[in-house]
Order: C-alpha cells, then sequence, then structure tokens
C-alpha cells in the first residue's frame, strides 16, 4: 500500500511529549503528519519535533515561518523545530498541522520538515531542518510553553 | 445477493463458519508511480517520462538540492514539456519585513528550493499537486508549498500556484533548475530525489 497509517493515538491525560518509533518502516521514504493540539491551558502552546536521540536540546534544529493572523503577513526565525502553533489557545483556537517529512530514512540529507498549520485565528507554514544527515528512526512531539492536554492527537502515514 | 468481490476482512475462516459480504473491495486510490533519486555528478532534469493514465490528480514529493553557487534557485515543472506561464506565491524567510506575495510570467517558478551554495547536506522539502490533469477541457494548474533551513544561517518557505497554458491531458511530467534571476540552469545535486504519485478519483 503506497499510503498507510503508520500510528497514531490520542493522549488521555496530560503529557509533556509523545514518542513515536519509525525503525521498522524502512519500506517508506515519506512521512506525513497530522496533529491537532490541545493544551491544558489558555494562552501560547506549541509543537516541536525531535529526531532519534537527539532531544536534548534545540541547537541542532532551527525553523523560520511566515504567518498570518491579523491580515497582515508576519515572520522570524528562531531556533528548535516547530510544527504547530496557536498565541491563544482555547476551546475554540486548536492549532492543526500536517507536517511533512520526506525521504526520511535516507542519508546524506539534512532533513528539512515543512509543516503548514492553522488554527482558527491564524495560519501559517513552518519550514526547518534537523542538522543531521542519520535517517529518522524515532520521532518526539515536544510540548513548548505548557503540556499536550488529554485530547492531543497525532496520526502519521507512511509513503513509498 | 451476488458476491462481487472479497477482501479478508470479509471472510470468516473455519471448517463450519464461512461468511460473504456483498462487499467492494477498493483498491488503492493513492499510487506511487515512478522515483527518482539522483546518482553522483548530478543531472539537468528529472524526467518522469510518460505517466500511466487513470489518476485524477498527480503529486510529487521529496528533496531537492542544487549544484549552483546560489543560495536558492528555481524548481520549474514542466507539464506536456512546458512549463507554467503565470505563477503566483506567498513567500518568507523569516524576516518579518521580507514576507509577502508575488507573481510572474516569465520564470515558471514552482517552488524555490536550496542552491549549492548552501552547506553540504542543506535540501529543500518539495510537495506539489497537479489536480485533474487527465482533463482535455480546462487549463492545467499546480500547487506547491516547500523550504528549506540551513541551521545557524537561515531557509526560506513558499506556497505557489502555477498555470499552465494547455488544456489537453497531461502525459508527461518532468522537472529542472533553474536561477531565480536568469534563465541559467543548473544541475540537481546528488541525493536530490522525487517520487511521483497517483491519487484516484471519478473521472
Amino acid at each position: 500500500m503506497t499510503h498507510k497509517l503508520l500510528a497514531s493515538g490520542t493522549l488521555g491525560s496530560t503529557a509533556s511529549y509523545i514518542d513515536i518509533d519509525v525503525s521498522s518502516y524502512s519500506g517508506y521514504k515519506h512521512l506525513e503528519l497530522h496533529t491537532y493540539a490541545l493544551f491544558p491551558s489558555t494562552g501560547v502552546g506549541g509543537t516541536k519535533i525531535y529526531f532519534n536521540s537527539d532531544t536534548a536540546s534545540d541547537t541542532n534544529y532551527a525553523c523560520c515561518y511566515t504567518e498570518s493572523n491579523n491580515g497582515s503577513i508576519a515572520g522570524a526565525t528562531i531556533g528548535g523545530l516547530y510544527i504547530n502553533y496557536t498565541p491563544n489557545h482555547s476551546s475554540s483556537n486548536i492549532p492543526s498541522a500536517t507536517t511533512y517529512i520526506n525521504n526520511f530514512n535516507v542519508s546524506g540529507v539534512k532533513k528539512p520538515v515543512m509543516s503548514r498549520f492553522g488554527a482558527s485565528n491564524m495560519i501559517g507554514m513552518y519550514t526547518g531542518a534537523w542538522n543531521d544527515t542519520s535517517a529518522i528512526t524515532s520521532i518526539r512531539l515536544s510540548s513548548w510553553t505548557q503540556s499536550f492536554a488529554a485530547g492531543y492527537s497525532y496520526s502519521l502515514y507512511g509513503l513509498v | 445477493m451476488g458476491i462481487r468481490s472479497l477482501k479478508t476482512a470479509s471472510i470468516s475462516t473455519g471448517a463450519k463458519r464461512s461468511k460473504f459480504w456483498d462487499q467492494v473491495a477498493t483498491p488503492d486510490a493513492y499510487v506511487h508511480i515512478s522515483t527518482v533519486t539522483v546518482g553522483a555528478g548530478g543531472q539537468p532534469t528529472i524526467d518522469f517520462g510518460t505517466i500511466p493514465t487513470g489518476y485524477k490528480h498527480l503529486e510529487i514529493r521529496g528533496v531537492v538540492r542544487t549544484d549552483s553557487g546560489n543560495s536558492s534557485d528555481a524548481l520549474i515543472l514542466k507539464l506536456n514539456g512546458s512549463k507554467s506561464v503565470y505563477t503566483h506565491y506567498l513567500y518568507g524567510n523569516g524576516a518579518p519585513s521580507a514576507g509577502g506575495v508575488g507573481s510572474s510570467t516569465t520564470v515558471g517558478n514552482t517552488i524555490n528550493v536550496a542552491g549549492g551554495g548552501r552547506t553540504s547536506g542543506v535540501f529543500s522539502g518539495v510537495w506539489i499537486m497537479v489536480q485533474d490533469h487527465e482533463s482535455s477541457n480546462k487549463y492545467k494548474t499546480s500547487m506547491s508549498f516547500g523550504g528549506y533551513y540551513q541551521v545557524g544561517t537561515g531557509g526560506e518557505q513558499a506556497i505557489f500556484d502555477n498555470t499552465f497554458s494547455t488544456t489537453s491531458p497531461i502525459t508527461t511530467v518532468s522537472l529542472y533548475v533553474q536561477s531565480t534571476a536568469s534563465a541559467t540552469t543548473y544541475n540537481f545535486a546528488q541525493n536530490s530525489s522525487l517520487s511521483l504519485f497517483g491519487i484516484k478519483g471519478q473521472q
């Protein structure tokens, strides 16, 4: 099957991160990750992504974004590799994202990561990279500013 | 009840249990057609050749880098041998003042990609979709999303929309890279790789 669900889950309680093992998916070339982000409190919330055992710091990750939440375009370059974000999470302002990790298990390529994200009051895109050419064998979705709430869900698809 | 087709979920096995439901097995709606990976020395085009028929949409995913000395270059999609005639894009590179929108009727840029002036190993992620490509009465369009980042230096990102001047069914797909500022063409760098997928739909 060309496009297959590899893993999915929904948090039953608050957590600071979610780990996904992709070491057994060497038969796939590209990954596509869908996230529906819930946070315990109102305010800023987001998700950063890490790979393999390189989870201790943001040193080897960075991204830039272009977003709009008021009709004008804003952008910035930031350390860490973000895939979704909201400046003011609430029950009616929930960020979701589709993230592309192409050629995730080839060597020689510092893995580019692209995300399209949005919430009820903003829309944007992230592109970033992991500064490492290793094949990706595991993914960590890490909460930023505040934890993930119960109900945070993800689905990971593999493409040959 | 006629049995039209079977799939394993419809079958109960066992000596005394045999149950068949009237189900239609759905073939894969998303099909890998071809992948081209660039070897040592690079190559000037990624050519998927004549594509099989029977798909509603096409999708291209992969990673791209050029062998130029530039920070970024233009990845250009050709359908039936021709590039697009109109481009519109939303672009950003992380600088608050640099983001914006634009359009072009000359370059035919499908998405900006990392040039060879970037540190070794920096590649762009690329996603391109061509909708309703087998139609014989619609001008063809593509949507693209892509970008790259060189950790410690910077990157860029964009979404592009391209319009092609043909209403004919698309039978060939190829891509090449050139300068964003001139007609100078380059090679795809080694390890660049693009996969072409076909998506089923009502024709």
